[in-house]
């Protein structure tokens, strides 16, 4: 033996026992136990391949003979796992036994029976090494060894690893089909159902399993919305987890959300065996990712991801986990951009149907009422017997009454036009005398504001089909909107022939309209903002109704304007008719009058004019308000009729200042420094927010008292309004008796305010309120007198029982309403207290007799009041309060009758519980009534908490009783024994006792 | 027979002051309504007796209860006054309870009945 192993010594090359662990290893087994027989007997061609590859650093094995008995080097250590040692020596097919069939065999046969190299690359080849099997990827080369007869006698093994390269693909592809997924999400929850589904087809080697949960709004709960892997709703994916911060919170959500993502490496612990998707092992670890993406303030939701039992979570590994957490947060951030995109879009379009159906509704139900004022009054304006007074009046209301119903029928035609149901009718027209006949409705109007009027329409060589109702609502739109906004130089309307069609131009030398204006003006409702106006009376659908008709003529209308020079307004109707329906053509016939409509247009136009008298009027008072002390307004509004009815109205209480617009206003307010500011909000130049900020900024003008007028209902721009600063906010159309009240109120408050600056504003309030509540208590206090009186005077009449028990009802209900009102000013009336030393007993017998009434003849008052009874710090009043409120409610409890007993004594208290150490009076007041049971006894003091059946009391006595006693430092108690009785306690601090 | 007495009443409220007549007609008195303070100084200075004047307080126009009260005492020295208070009875007794008498709303036919009485020093 010894002497066998010298001789196979020295046949192995030496040099390889130094280094090489596979040598010294392959060098001591015995290889004369397998076909390869001992050493010594291999043939020179495995010898030269062994000693090759064992100094080779590339992992290499060989495989030799049928057997395939291996032999490999030292780098293909890793590779082997936990094959290594036990594979040298043994058949290939023993340890690779899991790939040899599929893998390795057929790759070795091929090369045994062709004799050429194979090679495979990206081989999976699951590999046990670390205590796990893992994944691992190699490019794995056979290439063939021969014999000394040339014959195939082995193969050698050459292996490079490509794990990381594989991976590094596999997961960039995961990546990028996230990505592709996400546009199509238009939900969060659809986005992570996406999301999931992606992980599921392309990552599910790298990712088992998956959880997307999303945060509620509270940011309290997370939701289930999408997961891979698992079963919806087992203790690993509950479908809702609340943000606990406990230990035992599955996932671990809430400390995510503070220190980002947590890694778990106990999952078999926490979870038990866990499906491992692509992989029959349980994951053992798991990653919670925080759902952030750039564009949100916080997470919207978590991320869970179990980790691949056969990776380890290297760098690259985590990085990727990160990434795809971050690919579903951005595109749960695009799904919930494109929902609030959507909701946006779809309230928009809702309420653009909205509008036109209230539009529809509300313009049919305002001609009505509408009809019914314009009739009488010209009827009434038709009397040549009408003195001119009345008469003057009676213009402004009509005048206005056929402005409403213009505003009215217009919206009623937009709202037509949106509905499709407006029915046009063609007639072959003589465009050029229709026109002209409109258009010098307009001329006095326009001179008289001293502009020239250019009007060129020549007879057109064809009647062109037109509808004479819209085009004059074109015509007459085109030419007030160009009246408007132009205050010096000249309007010019023409009608030009173009061979196929026609062009009406009306052009202006006005405003203008800036270039970011000209797209949006034909929108619906849109008004050019600040744009300098003869008036801000309008709805915004002029120009928009105008396009509408125009359409329907086949028509298009354009605009070309520069601020400052002019606007020109181009209307292209198409000649024959060809472009228009057939069944709306009609033949010719005689135009219709249609004066009236263009008048009711002109004498709109004329009021927009100032009164030539205007300034000097504002003048003349403004000198007269700085002589008199009475209160001075000033007062803007652009409408001519409204500015001077409200300065009638104020004109017998206040000295008034009117003007017509904003920048008017903000003059006159800064030279005089009026008591109030009344103004529209709506003015040309400055309007009225814009106005209210201006003043606002101003330190002097800082809390000057402003009421804004306007026309918009609603919570939404009264609260605007306020916002902004506004003191007050009255909506039209208010009456002038709403008028002058806010206006008396304001300047009252306003007065209050200077005079008592100091007071805090809550004080102020409850002032207010006390004085309101005041007010309304003895309007009350008035009807009921007279509805209790009648009452009773009716029991006489009434003689029947059930009459009689009708009227008792009645009475009943009455003198509840009377106490009602007692306890709702009290209640109101909670100011600071007026402290005062106060002997109860005098302040009791003060009361007796009003007590004794209320208690009523069945009902005994019984009093003990102590000798040198001590004074008390109180406020009289209050405590009178109390002490009624104690009756009433004892009187309540003795329906049967009973005995009210009072008694005064002195005391001392040696600081127990919360009262202060000192002299205390002890005011008791027990009847024999009902008492309460523990439960009442309890609740007594809560304020609404009333025992009394429906409506019998208010709930306030008690809890009003017990505030007060408080406020005075004093304390109350209360004992009660149903069927017995109740006792109150009240102790009060004597006057030495406070500091 | 004992001759009726004469009561000046006042009262902004027209049903209260319907109601408030008919019922001292009832109670046997003779009734002579004014609406307000103004009205109320007019029949003052009529010829006519008054043994009484009922006022609600609180009055529209310049002159509310109080002050008619201390015109129609200076005027009649043997008036006798009963004010009529719809709210605030605290207010009342701090500052004229000590010089007029007063009655508080609601009240009842027989409240007010024993309050003119107790005014006019039992009837």
């Amino acid at each position: 033996m010894e002497a066998q192993k010298q001789i196979a010594k020295a046949k192995w090359p030496y040099s390889l026992l130094d280094g090489s662990e596979m040598a010294k290893l392959a060098y001591a087994f015995d290889w004369s136990t397998t076909s390869l027989g001992a050493i010594e007997s291999w043939p020179q061609s495995l010898r030269v391949t062994a000693s090759m590859a064992l100094s080779n650093s590339f992992p290499m094995a060989i495989l030799w003979g049928d057997e395939y008995i291996q032999l490999y080097n030292d780098a293909f250590i890793p590779i082997a796992g936990h094959n290594h040692p036990s594979m040298l020596g043994n058949y290939c097919w023993d340890t690779w036994a899991e790939v040899w069939q599929d893998i390795l065999e057929p790759a070795i046969l091929t090369v045994k029976q062709t004799g050429k190299a194979v090679i495979t690359e990206n081989q999976h080849f699951p590999v046990l090494r670390f205590g796990y099997m893992e994944e691992v990827y190699c490019l794995i080369a056979y290439s063939p060894l021969r014999n000394e007869q040339n014959e195939i006698e082995g193969v050698l093994i050459t292996i490079s690893e490509t794990t990381g390269q594989v991976l590094g693909e596999r997961r960039l592809k995961t990546l990028r089909s996230l990505g592709d997924q996400a546009s199509k999400a238009r939900t969060p929850e659809e986005a992570c159902e996406i999301a999931t589904e992606t992980l599921e087809q392309s990552a599910v080697a790298d990712i088992p399993f998956a959880l997307i949960y999303l945060l509620n709004e509270t940011g309290k709960q997370a939701h289930l919305v999408a997961l891979t892997g698992l079963a919806r709703g087992g203790i690993v994916s509950p479908e809702t987890i609340v943000l606990s911060s406990d230990e035992h919170e599955p996932w671990c959500f809430t400390r995510a959300l503070l220190s980002g993502p947590q890694q778990i490496n106990d999952l078999e612990a926490r979870y038990g065996k866990l499906p491992g998707g692509f992989w029959p092992e349980s994951p053992r670890e798991a990653i919670v990712f925080p759902l952030e993406s750039q564009t949100q303030e916080r997470p919207v939701g978590f991320l869970v991801v179990g980790v691949s039992p056969r990776r380890e979570l290297d760098e690259q590994y985590h990085e990727f986990l990160m990434l795809v957490g971050t690919q579903i947060a951005n595109s749960i951030a695009n799904a919930q951009a494109y929902e609030q995109e959507r909701r946006r879009a779809e309230a928009l379009t809702k309420l653009d149907q909205a509008k036109t159906a209230f539009f529809s509704n509300v313009s049919h139900e305002f001609r009505t009422p509408l009809s019914l004022i314009l009739g009488p009054i010209e009827e009434v304006l038709n009397d040549p017997g009408l003195p001119s007074k009345p008469r003057a009046q009676l213009d402004i209301m009509h005048r206005n009454a056929l402005r409403l119903l213009k505003l009215v029928n217009s919206l009623l035609d937009f709202s037509r036009i949106e509905e499709n149901r407006i029915q046009a009718s063609y007639h072959p027209t003589d465009l050029a005398a229709l026109t002209l006949d409109l258009v010098s409705n307009f001329r006095s109007a326009i001179e008289k504001a001293g502009l020239h009027l250019r009007i060129d329409c020549p007879k057109l060589p064809e009647p062109i089909y037109t509808d004479c109702d819209m085009w004059e609502k074109i015509v007459l739109n085109l030419l007030s909107n160009a009246f408007k906004h132009t205050f010096e130089g000249e309007i010019e309307i023409s009608l030009k022939w173009m061979n196929d069609h026609v062009n009406l131009i009306v052009r202006d030398t006005g405003i203008g309209i800036s270039a970011d204006q000209l797209p949006l003006l034909f929108e619906r409702f849109h008004r050019v903002p600040n744009a300098r106006s003869r008036t801000h009376e309008g709805t915004g659908i002029g120009l928009a109704l105008v396009k509408e008709l125009v359409n329907l003529h086949g028509g298009i209308i354009s605009v070309e304007s520069l601020p400052e020079e002019g606007s020109t307004f181009t209307v292209s109707i198409p000649g024959g008719k060809a472009h228009l329906p057939w069944d709306r053509i009609k033949t010719p016939f005689d135009l219709p009058s249609k004066a009236s409509h263009a008048q009711s247009s002109v004498a709109e136009s004329l009021r927009w004019l100032p009164e030539a008298s205007y300034s000097a009027t504002a003048e003349t008072t403004w000198q007269s308000s700085m002589l008199s002390s009475r209160s001075c307004i000033v007062l803007a509004d652009d409408n001519a009729d409204m500015l001077s009815y409200i300065k009638r109205l104020l004109e017998p209480f206040y000295d008034v200042i009117a003007v017509c617009d904003g920048e008017a206003a903000l003059a006159i307010i800064k030279d005089t420094l009026p008591d109030l500011v009344l103004t529209d909000v709506m003015m040309p130049r400055l309007d009225g927010f814009a106005l209210l900020r201006e003043l606002r900024q101003n330190s002097r003008t800082r809390t000057l008292p402003v009421i804004m007028l306007s026309a918009r209902a609603g919570e939404e721009s009264s609260i605007e309004g306020l916002e902004a600063g506004a003191t007050d906010y009255l909506v039209k159309p208010f009456s002038s008796n709403e008028l002058l009240a806010r206006v008396r109120t304001n300047l009252e408050m306003a007065k209050i305010r200077k005079e008592s600056e100091e007071k805090v504003r809550q004080a102020e309030k409850m002032q207010v309120i006390g004085q309101l509540a005041g007010g309304v208590a003895h309007d009350f206090n008035s009807l009921l007198t007279v509805l209790i009186g009648r009452l009773e005077m009716l029991n006489k009449h009434v003689h029947d029982e059930a009459g009689q028990k009708m009227l008792y009802s009645a009475s009943n209900v009455a003198e509840r309403s009377a106490r009602l009102v007692k306890q709702i000013l009290a209640f109101a009336r909670k100011q600071p207290l007026r402290l005062e030393q106060v002997n109860l007993n005098h302040l009791f017998l003060n009361m007796e007799d009003l007590l004794i009434s209320t208690l009523g003849k069945e009902n005994r008052l019984q009093k003990k009041l102590a000798d040198n009874l001590e004074p008390v710090l109180i406020d009289a009043n209050q405590m009178e309060m109390i002490i009624l409120n104690l009756t009433l409610n004892s009187r309540d409890a003795m329906p049967g009758g009973g005995v009210l007993a009072i008694e005064t004594r002195n005391e001392h208290e040696n600081k127990t519980g919360e009262l202060k150490a000192g002299n205390y009076v002890l005011l008791t007041i027990s009847d024999t009534g009902t008492g309460m049971s523990q439960e009442v006894l309890g609740r007594a003091f809560e304020p609404f908490f009333t025992t009394k059946n429906v409506g019998n009391g208010t709930g306030l006595g008690l809890s009003q009783v017990y505030g007060t006693v408080n406020q005075l430092g004093g304390m109350i108690k209360l004992y009660s024994t149903l069927g017995k009785g109740t006792k109150v306690e009240i102790l009060l601090p004597c006057g030495l006792n406070l500091t | 027979m004992v001759l009726s007495k004469n009561v000046l009443l006042v009262e902004d409220d027209a049903d209260l002051l319907e109601y408030a007549e008919e019922l001292l007609i009832q109670l046997g008195y003779q009734v002579f309504p004014a609406e307000t303070g103004e009205q109320a100084a007019k029949v003052l200075k009529r010829n006519v007796h008054l043994d009484l004047l009922l006022s609600d307080i609180r009055l529209p126009g310049s002159m509310d209860g109080v002050e008619l009260a201390q015109k129609a005492i200076e005027q009649r020295p043997n008036i006798k006054v009963l004010l009529v208070s719809g709210y605030d009875e605290y207010f009342l007794k701090n500052t004229i309870q000590n010089v007029f008498s007063f009655i508080e709303k609601p009240y009842r036919p027989a409240d007010l009945d024993s309050a003119i009485k107790v005014v006019l020093g039992g009837g």
